[in-house]
């Protein structure tokens, strides 16, 4: 029964943000404002601008999305899966050297990834220039 | 896949996602996103205590790149940077004590899980009634006619001023200067215990803790708004740095697991930025609030859930 509670709870939560969700996609894609959450009055002047601005934005990044999703693959393949016995042992056996490797660990892929991202961007800045 | 660490096994695929729609809220709404991946990583089977530490080593790789970038536009106030560490470390130590002794006791789940709802329904709250004073202030202004950047900038300090100026007339001594923030005499006390809040909510839940410590630093010290979120994301680096080496060293940081969820948290973080060019403020708040009360919905099934499989 409770966990029948928590299950509807999560839906109706879930229900709540996709309105919002909605409403604020539906304001910024179409140039439109949903009034009492059903009708919506159209604004002409922004739609076709913010629409085209999206879709581009939408295609640019589903192409960076491509590249990344492969070099993380990539990454995943290479380097987690040698990293993670030995991380484990690490775990188990020198707490200040694991603690140490992990702060490390964490930040050089921070910036790592972060140069990746920008550098994907940058390409597809270039490509949609020319 | 296996994360020996932690002895839990969770397909990466649904970690990368978690990530990258933490990134994206990251992005699209200035918040660290713990709100939301710490109850995801529960209702993923990670023990409490880890999903903590997990979650602090996470931010810090998330945190460093946007205070690089926060500092190079100047954001940043170093003093007032540099005294919240005076109270953020302790803080800090203090919550993974915390989290420690209700390891020993047995129900650290429980007690961080019930810690965690009171805060976010609290965030989910206030925000709610941000927004609402925000939107009536906005019709009452228009109706008015008056200038609306004008007007919403004086609606600000009508709201919140009277507070800061309190604090800032605080006489408990040692007193200092923050040009940066264009705060003319505050007492270091005041920014201390600011930051030993943050700090204490950074060690205990995970996370950055910048939805106490972002809205503290305006509300409470009168920092201007952009200066408090590049301070707040340089005092992130210092609060979740910290957390991850002392929860690293009580066994409480599963950094496999962190690892696999930035790597989604790096790109939905980049579209996260963009994204908030084409949506405005009050409506971007707005969306906001249902996210930390799903965040509760998670962290309710993930207890109900132990509760009955023991």
């Amino acid at each position: 029964m409770a966990r029948k509670n928590a299950a509807r709870f999560i839906l109706l939560s879930i229900v709540a943000a996709c309105r919002n969700i909605r409403r604020l996609f539906a304001t910024a894609i179409w140039g439109c404002r949903p009034l009492f959450g059903k009708t919506i009055i159209k604004i002409p002047c922004e739609k076709f601008i913010v629409k085209r601005g999206l879709k581009s934005l939408f295609k640019s990044f589903s192409i960076e999305f491509l590249i990344y999703g492969a070099l993380v693959a990539g990454y995943f393949l290479l380097v987690l899966h040698f990293l993670e016995g030995w991380l484990n042992q690490l775990f188990h056996q020198d707490r200040k050297t694991y603690a140490a490797v992990a702060l490390t660990l964490i930040v050089a892929q921070g910036v790592l990834l972060e140069g990746l991202t920008r550098l994907l961007v940058r390409i597809g800045g270039k490509n949609k220039a020319r | 896949m296996d994360f020996p660490i932690s002895h839990t096994h969770i397909n990466p695929v649904y970690l990368i996602t978690t990530g990258f729609l933490v990134g994206v809220l990251g992005g699209f709404f200035g918040v660290g996103g713990s709100f939301l991946a710490g109850p995801v990583l529960f209702g993923f089977g990670v023990p409490m205590n880890f999903v903590v530490g997990t979650d602090l080593a996470h931010i810090v790789g998330k945190s460093v790149v946007a205070a690089r970038k926060h500092y190079s536009l100047g954001h940043v106030d170093m003093k007032l940077g540099a005294f919240m560490m005076i109270g953020t470390i302790p803080g800090v130590e203090l919550g993974a004590q915390i989290i420690e002794g209700l390891k020993r006791w047995g129900h650290v789940d429980v007690a961080v899980g019930l810690a965690f709802i009171l805060i976010l329904l609290s965030v989910s709250g206030f925000m709610t009634w941000e927004t609402w004073k925000t939107r009536q202030h906005h019709s009452t202004s228009s109706k008015k006619k008056g200038d609306q950047n004008q007007s919403g900038k004086r609606a600000e300090d009508h709201a919140f001023s009277h507070i800061y100026l309190r604090i800032q007339k605080i006489k408990l001594g040692p007193h200092i200067k923050l040009p940066k923030s264009d705060i003319a005499r505050i007492s270091v006390w005041s920014i201390i215990g600011v930051s030993f809040v943050g700090g204490l909510f950074s060690g205990f839940l995970g996370g950055g803790a910048g939805y106490i410590r972002l809205p503290a630093m305006i509300y409470l010290l009168g920092v201007p708004t952009h200066v408090a979120v590049g301070t707040d994301l340089f005092e992130i680096i210092v609060s979740a740095g910290y957390g991850t080496v002392t929860h690293a060293l009580k066994g409480n940081v599963d950094i496999l697991i962190a690892l696999v969820m930035h790597t989604g948290a790096a790109i939905g973080a980049q579209f996260g930025t963009v994204l908030t060019q084409y949506f405005s403020g009050t409506r971007l708040r707005m969306a906001f609030i249902p996210l930390p009360v799903i965040g509760c919905g998670i962290i309710l099934w993930g207890l109900l859930k132990g509760v009955h499989g023991k």
